[in-house]
């Protein structure tokens, strides 16, 4: 009888955080910032764009870890690896630094939401209603 | 030249500004550079300044430091300093400002930039001092020592604009720079400085494709003498009684220029191949105008590189080769005897013509390269090379010993690094 229970809550168990591990990574912007496609995210957070409409925009970086890979990955076509390597580069010639990096989805959430112009990301499975999300 | 402690000063003051004003300094972030590199031939002589066979840390040890000052989206400032062997004595070493410079980018097409600055010269000019960023032992030195400088005290601006997958940039700038321009006088095992100051502008179109990098330049210098002697227009040959033949005379003679323009030429390529292939490429054409005896030299060098996991092995094949060479060797060659002149004479004559042909900064050799780098992480790598270079007629890398020739010699170096950034 256990087994009976026990199996198929695993098994949800299991889905369940199969579905969070593959959850999507979603961009957020502050108020009044509008949806913005995949190539103008991977310039903003290569630095080549700084400003859209006229509002200087300011993108944060996580923490390197999962959920910047994939969002490197999804967004940008890069590695974390390649993606350093190129601000390293960028920073020796002299052309800027790499976004700054805030530590967990909860400091993003508040940076975006505080600053005008902020842009950030977090797991999809953290998204509310009252984030406004630009890119997924 | 300017005191390094001035230098010193100012990036203490600069540092100190920028961390006790957050209010006005919204976003200061330090990093910095090292490599230290140990280099080693099979010649007693120098190569390139330090190499012998005894070996060195001199030719490829760096240490930098780097202040990012974001004020706003529009503003920022970056200051640089550096620690190398001085450029002006082969025994010091010195540490430098290489830059400080203020930064406006309006939008997202423009960024202009006021201050110590460098010019986007070569494909790694920019970023030459930070080894992690290549994977070469040592960026070809037959191409990347064509100019004697390229820090500059100015302006510059970059306009880039996106095409639909790749991008555009145009580079100009303006500066002037006071630089010491090294010779070796064989027979006297002695080095001398020539303080040159320079004023220099350039273009430099770019075109970004996907892994694929195209550079072209064009650049004019102006370079006067700091002592405020002039530049021979042409190296012209004297008679004096007592002696037999034509020698080149040690005090000027014939029309002199008290400034010598020199227009240079630059071409780039980098390219991606499949399999994580790499071929990179650079030609140098430097002119000098209105001087028969200057440095006036083509440049290039061919590098494959291939990707495997944390390795990327390379070759490279590079040469430079002076286009005057003709006078070199009427100068070199140059041999007088005597017709009632003491010894003395003659000997101090014949002496000076050398001495005049190693003032002349001539150049043809060529080099091949094989090495690997090891990536240990995003942050550091492991370098090693062998290079084998050739001189053909001269060489001004190579300090040749006393009665000998730099010329029709063949110099192995071995050289391994470990380069960081943090």
């Amino acid at each position: 009888m256990i087994k009976m229970i026990t199996g198929p809550i695993s098994l949800l168990l299991l889905a369940v955080t199969t579905a969070q591990a593959q959850a999507g990574v979603v961009v957020i912007g502050h108020a009044g910032l509008g949806k913005l496609k995949t190539a103008t995210i991977q310039r903003i957070y290569t630095g080549k764009i700084i400003e859209i409409d006229g509002i200087s925009i300011t993108p944060v970086n996580i923490h390197p870890g999962q959920l910047h890979d994939q969002f490197l990955h999804d967004f940008l076509n890069l590695d974390s690896d390649k993606y350093a390597a190129y601000w390293t580069v960028r920073r020796y010639i002299g052309k800027g630094v790499p976004p700054m990096v805030l530590n967990t989805a909860e400091e993003v959430k508040h940076f975006v939401q505080s600053t005008p112009g902020a842009i950030g990301y977090i797991d999809e499975s953290q998204a509310n209603e009252q984030l406004n999300v630009i890119a997924r | 030249m300017q005191s390094p402690l001035k230098y010193i000063f100012l990036i203490l003051c600069a540092a100190t500004l920028l961390a006790a004003a957050p209010a006005f300094a919204s976003d200061t972030r330090l990093s910095g550079f090292g490599t230290i590199g140990y280099a080693k031939s099979d010649q007693s002589f120098n190569y390139q300044r330090f190499i012998n066979r005894s070996g060195t840390l001199k030719r490829d040890t760096v240490f930098g430091i780097q202040a990012d000052t974001r004020f706003n989206p529009k503003w920022s400032a970056t200051i640089q300093a550096k620690l190398a062997p001085a450029l002006n004595s082969d025994n010091r070493w010195q540490p430098t400002l290489s830059w400080a410079f203020l930064s406006y980018r309006p939008n997202n097409e423009w960024l202009m930039r006021a201050g110590k600055l460098r010019a986007p010269f070569y494909l790694q000019a920019e970023n030459m001092d930070v080894g992690t960023t290549y994977s070469p032992a040592r960026l070809p030195n037959e191409l990347y020592s064509v100019s004697p400088t390229m820090d500059f005290n100015g302006a510059s601006f970059v306009g880039t604009w996106m095409l639909d997958n790749s991008e555009l940039s145009l580079d100009g700038y303006w500066g002037r720079a006071q630089t010491p321009w090294r010779t070796y006088h064989r027979d006297t095992s002695e080095s001398y400085w020539l303080l040159l100051n320079i004023e220099a502008r350039g273009l430099s179109l770019n075109w970004d494709h996907e892994e694929n990098i195209f550079r072209a330049g064009i650049h004019t210098a102006d370079l006067t003498r700091d002592d405020g002697l002039t530049f021979p227009v042409t190296m012209s040959q004297i008679t004096s009684p007592g002696i037999n033949g034509t020698y080149y005379p040690e005090q000027p003679y014939g029309e002199q220029r008290s400034k010598i323009t020199s227009p240079t030429f630059n071409f780039g390529v980098d390219l991606g191949w499949k399999h994580d292939f790499r071929t990179r490429g650079e030609y140098v054409r430097r002119t000098i105008k209105g001087m028969d005896s200057g440095p006036d030299t083509e440049s290039y060098y061919l590098s494959l590189l291939k990707k495997a996991g944390k390795w990327t092995p390379y070759l490279t094949y590079a040469r430079i080769m002076s286009n005057n060479l003709s006078v070199y060797q009427s100068v070199n060659n140059s041999q007088v005897s005597s017709a009632g002149a003491p010894p003395f004479v003659i000997d101090a004559i014949n002496a000076g013509q050398r001495m005049a042909a190693d003032s002349l900064s001539m150049y043809d050799q060529f080099s091949w390269a094989i090495g690997t780098s090891y990536a240990i992480d995003i942050n550091s790598k492991i370098k090693a090379e062998w290079m084998i270079v050739n001189t053909g007629e001269v060489s001004s890398f190579v300090d040749a010993p006393a009665g000998e020739e730099s010329g029709h010699r063949r110099i192995n170096v071995f050289s391994l690094s470990y380069n960081f950034v943090f």
